[in-house]
C-alpha cells in the first residue's frame, strides 16, 4: 500500500477508535454514577447584588451549583429552600452555590431576608438569560439548575424545580455524603 | 472512497455527538414549547373604538391574568382604558396568594381614548407557566395595528 492510499485509512481507522472509545466512555457513563459525560462550562460572569464579580473561573477547584430562578416563579421560590440547606450542608465538600435572578433588584432584595439566602445573588435579566442559554437552556424556562464540577466541567443540567430529596440525591451522587 | 469518506463522516459524527452533549436527567420538561408557542399571542384587532386581544395557549400551560399588560407607544394621543379581561381560573400560590389564571382561549378587550387615524404601536406583555413545573420570564409583543 502507497502512502497516498495509507494516510486516509490511517484517519479513518483513528477516527473509528477514537469513536469506539467515546461510545464505550458514554456507556460506562450511562451506567455508573461516578463519572458521567461532561462539557466545559462556559466562561462566564456574574455581577452579584453587593456589586462583585463572580467569574466562573475563580471557583475551579469548587463544585458550583448555579441556580437560575426569578421572583416571579413560583417553582423557583418552592425550591429557594434547598439551596440554602444545600449551600449549609455541602458546603464542606466543596460546594459553592450561585444563585442568578432573571429579575429585578427590588424584586430580589426581600427574598433574600425570606429565605436567608447564604450564597451569591445576581439579579439581571439580560445577563441570566444568556448565561442559562449558554448553559444549554434553550427554552429560556425557569428553573433551571447546573452543577459543575472542580475540573470546570457540567455534570448535571437540570430544568424545572428540584425537590429537597432529588437535590441531595444529585449532590451526593456527585460530592458523596455531607 | 466514497465508503471512506462515510465511515469518516460517520465516525466524527459519534466521536462529536458522545463528547458535546453533558449528561442531563430526563423529565416531563424534555418536551417543553418556545414562549412563542406556549402563549401565542395573534394579531391584535381594532373594531369600534376597541382592541381585540387573542391568546391561544397550549394544552398544559397558563397565562397569569394579573401579568398581562397593554400599552400604547405610538401616537401618544391614543389612550387605552382599563382591559377586560374575562373570569379566569381561581389558582391558590403559596407564594402569590389567590390569583387567576387562564388556559386554551383567551380573548381580552381594550376601549381606546383618541381618534385613531395612524398606524397604532402596542407593546402586550404577558407571563405564564406550564404545569410541567417551570415558568417563562415575561413576555413582550410589540405590533402595529394599521387602519
Amino acid at each position: 500500500m502507497n502512502m497516498r492510499k495509507s494516510v486516509p485509512v490511517a484517519i479513518v481507522l483513528s477516527l473509528a477508535a477514537l469513536a469506539g472509545g467515546a461510545l464505550l466512555y458514554r456507556h460506562l457513563a450511562a451506567n455508573t454514577t461516578s463519572e458521567p459525560v461532561s462539557a466545559a462550562a462556559p466562561a462566564v460572569n456574574f455581577i452579584t447584588l453587593d456589586g462583585r464579580t463572580l467569574s466562573l473561573a475563580s471557583l475551579h477547584g469548587h463544585w458550583v451549583l448555579i441556580n437560575f430562578w426569578a421572583s416571579w416563579c413560583a417553582p423557583c421560590i418552592d425550591e429557594l429552600p434547598n439551596f440554602v440547606r444545600a449551600q449549609d450542608q455541602y458546603s464542606g465538600l466543596g460546594l459553592k452555590v450561585i444563585g442568578p435572578a432573571l429579575d429585578e433588584a427590588d424584586a430580589v432584595r426581600p427574598m433574600l431576608a425570606r429565605f436567608k439566602i447564604n450564597y451569591p445573588v445576581t439579579a439581571d435579566f439580560a445577563s441570566g438569560d444568556l448565561a442559562m442559554r449558554a448553559f444549554g437552556n434553550d427554552k429560556g424556562a425557569l428553573p433551571f439548575t447546573v452543577l459543575i464540577d472542580p475540573d470546570g466541567f457540567i455534570v448535571e443540567r437540570n430544568l424545572g424545580g428540584l425537590s429537597s430529596d432529588e437535590l441531595d440525591g444529585l449532590l451526593q451522587r456527585h460530592l458523596g455524603k455531607s | 472512497m466514497l465508503l471512506i469518506r462515510w465511515l469518516g463522516t460517520a465516525a466524527l459524527g459519534i466521536v462529536l455527538s458522545a463528547s458535546a452533549r453533558p449528561f442531563e436527567r430526563l423529565s416531563s420538561t424534555d418536551d417543553l414549547l418556545p414562549a412563542a408557542q406556549a402563549f401565542s399571542l395573534l394579531p391584535v384587532e381594532y373594531h369600534d373604538h376597541h382592541l381585540h386581544l387573542s391568546w391561544n395557549i397550549a394544552p398544559g400551560y397558563y397565562l397569569y391574568r394579573q401579568r398581562i399588560r397593554v400599552e400604547v407607544l405610538a401616537p401618544s394621543r391614543v389612550g387605552l382604558q382599563a382591559i377586560r379581561l374575562p373570569q379566569g381560573i381561581a389558582h391558590v400560590d403559596e407564594h402569590f396568594g389567590s390569583v387567576q389564571i387562564y388556559r386554551e382561549l383567551l380573548d381580552a378587550d381594550v376601549p381606546t381614548i383618541g381618534p385613531l387615524n395612524a398606524p397604532l404601536r402596542l407593546r402586550v406583555s404577558y407571563q405564564g407557566c406550564a404545569d410541567a413545573g417551570v415558568c417563562y420570564p415575561p413576555q413582550t409583543v410589540v405590533q402595529t395595528i394599521r387602519r
